[in-house]
């Protein structure tokens, strides 16, 4: 999922106008530049875990896109020939990483201002799924099961149809089309910008939000960006457990949250993990977050297929653990690790994943220093799950699919929570009944 | 964006680089012709090269400070703990992986992972890391790790003209070292590692030697291993320090799970 949203945090650049971009180069910069091409070229050669480079002649590939290089007259017409060379490859986890992408869009920097509300796709219209507590939207009156309309002057559905058409019948379409609208939802911390909605009684109503820091800690990895990883611990009707995470960096704090709640959990007839928008992150957490779930020795969640090896991803039983029914929820921007952590614990039978297909981007990937100061994000293995699957471009697909309807969200429903609660309740016959319902 | 961290094989791979190598027993020439060559010449060459056995038996106990260089902008600190003949304690700990220790007492060899939790090193594994990590030193307890070694030709790494010498451990594959025919010391190995999650093959590059305490220690070891490169680089050493037996004992939840294995 990180070409995904490296891609989009490129696309943000472009936006907001970097003059970096623009900048005539030196001969030393030309120089690094090839460098880094020769880099980015010869790794792919000699460890891409695909030794036909997605069908092409990676030699012709470089006759072609080196001397691109060799006469950009621009950084950013370097990195698109880079990019271009490496888009080929067809894979995810493949892309060149800006030495100051990020720069301006840190946690408490401008650029990095949000409405703190999340937006998901219902029938390929732009509605809001969450709102977070003290958040701008909340503070604004936006309820979830809004839909929007226009952000400032700028209608979404053009926008949506674009990018729909570039997709087409992609995994990735979907993740495209809500981050674009996401994306648009961003801005200077302090600004403001006017969204306009269709409301509960179908009324067009609009909002002036101001923007403001992301909520939860920021957290990172290497040369990418940075991420707000916020956790929620909560009990559902019959004391089903619910917990979710936003991202899978920060062990200490993620690992700690999440034991907590096992420990919290523990007497519980269920429990819901949420990992719907999750983009991924360490896979050895997701590995360590399963092992949690599992008591037994030797299990694993799949393997990893590098040029010259084969490792399994082994799960050890932790302390705390739970035993019991394990729905994991999943959607349509969940990537990465977390489609090892709900592919591989559904093919070995331990959870039962409900919600929408994920985005089948799911490749172990490094990330590399580049001579120009960019950094080179590369796959280093294939995964291929538990029952023999790989999930690049296939995605999870789950036991129970279950849209999200705009109706149930308005009324303040989740309809994935719901079916998980379900299937747990179903585990328990004598189980009373109740409603089902996340805080805020 | 799954960046497989693989830590607990990084942290092998990497101890297997710092700790614990080295070599035979005999003395040989330095001007030994080519045809007369054998492996264990190559060694005790070595072993000459960086300071000879009498150096060794001084050395009792080793605390090192080391960066790992996991990836771009991932560079982890790693100390390291170690008393004779094979007590060890490795901790690397960082705001981005958590922290990952690895030990062994003489008898349980564990890791403990914020990720990944706490777990005993058993089979191919453990016999790996108990000679690739836990062993103090191999100059002068050689015969205890490896039956033989045999002299296969010559061959170059890190620019250098070398001598290659395949070495045989007791109990694991083989394993190809590139000794510099001018310094005789190692610059290359090639070997298997066995980790929890499967055979790895690694090639190590080892260079930058320096001389601390009348043994040249090897400051700077690159790994590849599994697509992934990792840099080691030594900033601190100090040799026969106390270091309390404690240190060595294993945290309560890897007892309980040797508890449990009983």
């Amino acid at each position: 999922m990180l070409r995904l949203t490296l891609r989009l945090v490129a696309a943000a650049l472009v936006l907001a106008g970097h003059s970096f971009a623009q900048d005539r180069l030196t001969p030393e910069q030309i120089d690094s530049n090839v460098r880094s091409f020769d880099l980015v070229w010869t790794t792919i050669r000699d460890k891409h875990f695909d030794t036909t480079f997605g069908g092409n002649d990676w030699n012709a590939l470089k006759t072609e896109y080196r001397p691109v290089v060799e006469s950009a007259s621009t950084l950013n017409d370097a990195r698109n020939a880079i990019a271009a060379m490496l888009a080929h490859l067809g894979v995810s986890h493949c892309s060149i990483i800006p030495k100051d992408a990020f720069e301006g869009l840190g946690g408490g920097r401008t650029g990095d201002g949000v409405i703190g509300a999340e937006i998901r796709l219902i029938d390929d219209r732009p509605v809001v799924f969450r709102v977070l507590s003290n958040s701008p939207a909340w503070e604004a009156g936006v309820n979830v099961g809004w839909e929007i309309l226009k952000i400032g002057d700028e209608e979404v559905e053009p926008v949506l149809a674009k990018v729909s058409e570039a997709f087409g019948q992609k995994l990735s379409r979907e993740y495209y089309m809500t981050s674009a609208i996401s994306n648009r939802l961003k801005g200077p911390i302090g600004a403001t910008i006017r969204v306009t909605f269709r409301d509960a009684a179908d009324s067009v109503v609009e909002r002036e939000i101001k923007l403001a820091e992301p909520q939860g800690k920021e957290v990172r990895l290497s040369n990418l960006p940075p991420y707000r990883l916020r956790t929620r611990t909560d009990t559902l009707v019959n004391g089903i457990g619910y917990f979710s995470h936003t991202i899978f960096l920060d062990p200490f704090s993620l690992m700690a949250t999440y034991d907590d709640a096992l420990r919290a959990f523990v007497h519980s007839p269920g429990v819901v993990i949420d990992i719907r928008g999750n983009p991924g992150g360490i896979g050895m957490i997701g590995v360590g977050m399963a092992g949690a779930l599992v008591t037994e020795k030797d299990r694993f969640l799949g393997t990893m297929i590098t040029r010259n090896a084969e490792l399994k991803f082994i799960l050890n039983p932790r302390i705390p653990s739970y035993s019991g029914p394990v729905a994991v929820l999943v959607d349509a921007l969940s990537a990465s690790t977390s489609e090892i952590f709900a592919g591989g614990l559904k093919d070995i039978g331990r959870v039962r994943v409900f919600g929408s297909r994920t985005v089948g981007a799911a490749l172990p990937a490094m990330i590399d220093a580049l001579p120009n100061g960019d950094a080179f994000i590369h796959p280093m293995a294939n995964y291929i799950s538990f029952s023999g699957k790989a999930l690049e471009s296939s995605g999870v697909i789950p036991d129970d699919e279950v849209p999200l309807t705009r109706d149930a969200l308005l009324h303040g429903r989740d309809p994935v929570v719901e079916a998980a609660v379900d299937w747990i309740k179903q585990q328990y016959p004598d189980m009373n009944t109740g409603t089902t319902k996340i805080g805020d | 964006m799954r960046i497989r961290k693989l830590a607990s094989v990084l942290a092998a791979l990497m101890l297997a680089a710092v700790v614990g190598w080295s070599a035979a027993a005999a003395q040989t020439d330095t001007t030994e012709r080519l045809d007369t060559l054998t492996g264990d010449k190559v060694i005790a060459r070595f072993i000459d090269a960086v300071g000879g056995r009498d150096a060794y038996l001084k050395l009792t106990s080793r605390y090192q400070h080391a960066t790992v260089a996991l990836m771009a902008n991932l560079i982890v600190p790693v100390t390291t703990y170690q008393a004779r003949p094979n007590k060890i304690r490795s901790i690397m700990t960082s705001d981005q992986i958590g922290m990952i220790e690895r030990g062994y007492d003489g008898t349980l060899f564990w890791e403990k992972g914020t990720m990944t939790g706490a777990r005993l090193l058993e089979g191919q594994e453990l016999i790996d890391a108990v000679r690739e990590e836990a062993a103090f030193e191999k100059v002068t307890t050689w015969n205890d790790y490896f039956s033989k070694t045999e002299y296969i030709g010559t061959d170059s790494a890190a620019g250098a003209f070398c001598f290659k010498v395949r070495v045989y451990p007791k109990e694991s594959p083989e394993q190809t070292w590139f000794f510099d025919q001018g310094s005789g010391l190692l610059l290359k190995m090639l070997m298997t590692m066995n980790t929890q999650m499967g055979a790895v093959p690694a090639e190590m590059l080892v260079g930058d030697y320096r001389v601390f305490d009348g043994v040249l220690t090897p400051y700077r070891v690159a790994t590849s291993a599994a697509g992934m490169e990792m840099v080691m680089v030594i900033d601190s050493i100090a040799h026969n320090i106390a270091i309390p037996d404690s240190v060595f004992v294993p945290p309560v939840d890897v007892l309980e799970l040797a508890k449990q294995k009983k």
